[in-house]
């Protein structure tokens, strides 16, 4: 699946739709790494919950 | 760029915060009016010494969060809106904002019309209208002054959601001065949207640390429930939208000086902003709490429909927002 | 409280886009900006020139070689680097490595390592997740063995960010297997070039390689590579994330990608009309770029905070949170 497109190799006036959806699969880290946002809020809750 | 309150803001604060605990109810107004808090409200040109989006949002956001019904907004933008007049309101006087309209969504001049310098037809849920020395009354494209014993004028008083008194107007050929064109006031109004989002702040905020302390100390299963990762985490996700709601106030407080465009961008954000996060945290605070956020008795109700209220007063969150969308100034 | 930029301010930001105009190769953004992968070459050729200007490390104290930047700057220059499409600065040296050396590391090891982060001498990696251990990193199982003036270090690291580019990787390493499982890790910086390092490429679902797995089969590391002290290595990995942190809303990011969006509604039809003007999707375009508006400033807020010395706590984690939001923009 070619999504990162190299020069002019796919359907016209398509770049900024590849880019996007490529950026959007990418982006599905975000919420993954560095620690999930799961355990981000076990740690915002963990502050919470000592008042 | 400074997130800092100023020397006078923080004075302001300081006096504003003794003053909620040690007073409430009726004792509230009189207290607030010795300590200079109204004028606060004001520019010198107004009458008062302040006026800035800083001062405007701190005190309201103070009220907010101790739960003070006050019909303030209504003569803040009544005040400024005769100052700017060129005819200024009597000392003490305590002015009514006539808005909203029956079988309309926000829309301004469908249940009122004007003949001259008549107005007639309905106004609806006027806060503090009962008590009001002047009536300022909006129609389609202009701003009205109306007098409290007009001829003409019938006042149908009823309790409000959020524990003011309220009133439908209704106007049969009711005398009226005409103060200027909606649009010359349009940073006025600012003003009282800004006081509006800003008490949903301060309610929000209330709200959710009253749902925070109840997770601490109510314990099932052997438990508090903050220990239960499900109720956890909805926590934190409020905590983090009170974190959001904050920065739109500031935003809006920061820009309401702003030429008109960028203000009026940054009043809808924080109408959307503060509207969804009073939605979340009234629905999110009821559920995690359970049964006893369902009384009466308990705190949380009254701050839940002070947010609903306040959602609505001067165009609710979906109103703004399909304005932002379509590039509108706030007030036409 | 003011929201506007001071004069200094704006001067910065300036400075920041006429060197972006004058530094910055068209055919290169418009990589950056259609999501193309860049080249090592690329990267590298990016940062010496910023670099050059010292602006390479705007988050490190000047004593260090750093730009010294306060909060502010540094948000307006992630936002004018993003809105020009100028390549991401590679975290793991810069962002990561950095404080944690300058916090953590020896006279000898800052004197040593830093410069060589800012010369791009060294291609720095990120050693910590490892298959069975993600969310709780703490159950880390690649070991590190003192042995004479080394360590020998066996295991597996994986989600290894262009690891394919690096020439070293700071990594977390068991010393410790008994008692807990936090106080056993040490902070160790390896280099990829020794016998017994292999990496292997992960393809994502996106079609990209950017990340890695690697390998250690008994590679001796300099036990002088050790950072602070053995077994307390828990404790700078977590600053090194709340570090990581402070930068990853993503607002910058988000801002470019809405001024993209907005670019390309403007441009596509739909039902006739650019679909800009679609209700529907002018109204979900609002939403987002609402969202985006109270984030930059929650942001800003815990970014200066932090620069007053209050420790990015669970505010780093509430800004990790709301990234997620920020990074919608692309699918609108």
């Amino acid at each position: 699946m070619a999504l990162t497109l190299e020069g002019n190799e796919g359907p016209e006036g398509a770049d900024e739709a590849l880019a996007a959806s490529a950026t959007w699969l990418n982006n599905r880290k975000l919420s993954i790494y560095g620690g999930s946002n799961e355990v981000q809020r076990s740690i915002i809750s963990g502050a919470l919950a000592k008042g | 760029m400074d997130f800092q309150l100023s020397d006078d803001h923080r004075m302001l604060q300081d006096s504003l915060r003794g003053i909620l605990t040690r007073h409430s109810g009726e004792a509230l107004m009189p207290a607030l009016a010795e300590a200079g808090v109204p004028q606060a409200l004001l520019t010198e040109a107004e009458g008062g010494f302040d006026g800035s989006g800083a001062a405007v949002a701190l005190i309201f956001e103070a009220l907010g969060r101790a739960g003070a019904s006050l019909p303030l907004i209504g003569t803040m933008i009544g005040v400024a809106a005769l100052a700017q007049a060129g005819q200024p309101a009597d000392d003490g006087a305590t002015i009514a904002f006539a808005d909203a309209e029956p079988g309309t969504r926000y829309d301004r001049g469908v249940a009122i019309t004007v003949d001259g310098d008549r107005v007639t037809g309905r106004k609806t849920m006027v806060a503090g209208a009962e008590g009001a020395t002047a009536i300022v009354v909006t129609t389609a494209d202009a701003l009205w002054l109306v007098a409290a014993d007009a001829a003409g004028l019938t006042v149908r008083p009823y309790p409000l959601m959020d524990d003011q008194r309220g009133a439908d107007l209704i106007f049969d050929g009711t005398p009226a001065t005409r103060l200027g064109r909606l649009t010359d006031f349009d940073a006025v109004l600012a003003r009282g949207v800004l006081a509006h989002a800003a008490y949903a702040l301060g309610t929000l905020s209330a709200a959710v640390d009253l749902t925070m302390d109840y997770l601490r100390t109510r314990k099932q299963f052997g438990q508090p429930l903050i220990a239960f990762q499900a109720l956890a985490h909805r926590a934190a996700d409020l905590s983090v939208e009170v974190e959001q709601a904050r920065s739109a106030v500031t935003n809006f407080a920061g820009h309401l000086d702003a030429d008109a465009p960028l203000r009026d961008r940054h009043l809808q954000a924080c109408k959307v902003t503060l509207g969804r996060a009073a939605r979340l945290v009234a629905e999110e605070s009821v559920q995690l709490h359970g049964g006893i956020g369902m009384t009466e008795e308990y705190a949380l109700g009254g701050m839940i429909r002070r947010l609903l209220a306040a959602d609505t007063a001067m165009g609710d969150a979906d109103y703004h927002l399909e304005r932002f969308a379509r590039g509108e100034p706030a007030f036409a | 409280m003011d929201m506007s930029f001071t004069a200094e301010e704006t001067a910065f930001r300036d400075d920041i886009r006429a060197f972006l105009k004058a530094e910055l190769d068209p055919a290169l953004a418009r990589k950056v900006r259609l999501h193309h992968d860049l080249t090592k070459a690329e990267m590298e050729g990016w940062h010496a020139k910023l670099q050059s200007k010292d602006w390479l490390a705007g988050n490190w104290p000047t004593e260090f070689g750093g730009a010294g930047w306060t909060a502010i700057q540094r948000h307006i220059f992630e936002e004018e680097s993003a809105r020009a499409h100028a390549p991401r600065i590679v975290p793991f040296g810069i962002a990561m490595l950095g404080p944690v050396l300058q916090k953590f590391g020896s006279k000898e090891q800052q004197d040593y390592w830093l410069p060589r982060i800012l010369n791009g001498d060294d291609w720095w990696c990120q050693g910590y997740s490892e298959p069975g251990a993600g969310s709780d990193l703490a159950s880390l199982r690649c070991e590190a063995v003192r042995d004479g003036d080394d360590y020998v270090v066996n295991g597996q690291k994986t989600w290894t960010t262009l690891g394919q580019h690096a020439n070293m990787i700071f990594c977390l390493v068991r010393t410790n297997a008994t008692g807990k499982k936090q106080e056993g890790i040490s902070f160790l910086l390896i280099d990829m070039t020794t016998p017994g390092v292999s990496v292997r490429p992960i393809v994502l679902l996106d079609g990209t390689a950017e990340v890695n797995e690697v390998w250690f089969d008994n590679v001796r590391v300099p036990a002088a590579n050790l950072v602070g002290t053995e077994n307390d290595g828990w404790t700078y990995a977590k600053y090194l994330l709340t570090h990581e942190r402070t930068n990853i809303a993503g607002v910058g990011f988000a801002t470019a990608a809405l001024d993209n969006l907005k670019r390309v509604a403007k441009a596509q039809r739909h039902r006739g009309q650019p679909l800009s003007d679609d209700p529907l999707f002018a109204t979900e375009m609002a939403s987002v770029e609402i969202e985006l508006m109270a984030m930059s400033t929650t942001n800003l807020r815990m970014l200066s905070a932090a620069a007053q010395g209050q420790a990015p706590g669970i505010e780093s984690s509430m800004l990790k949170i709301k990234a997620r939001r920020s990074a919608s923009v692309w699918m609108r």
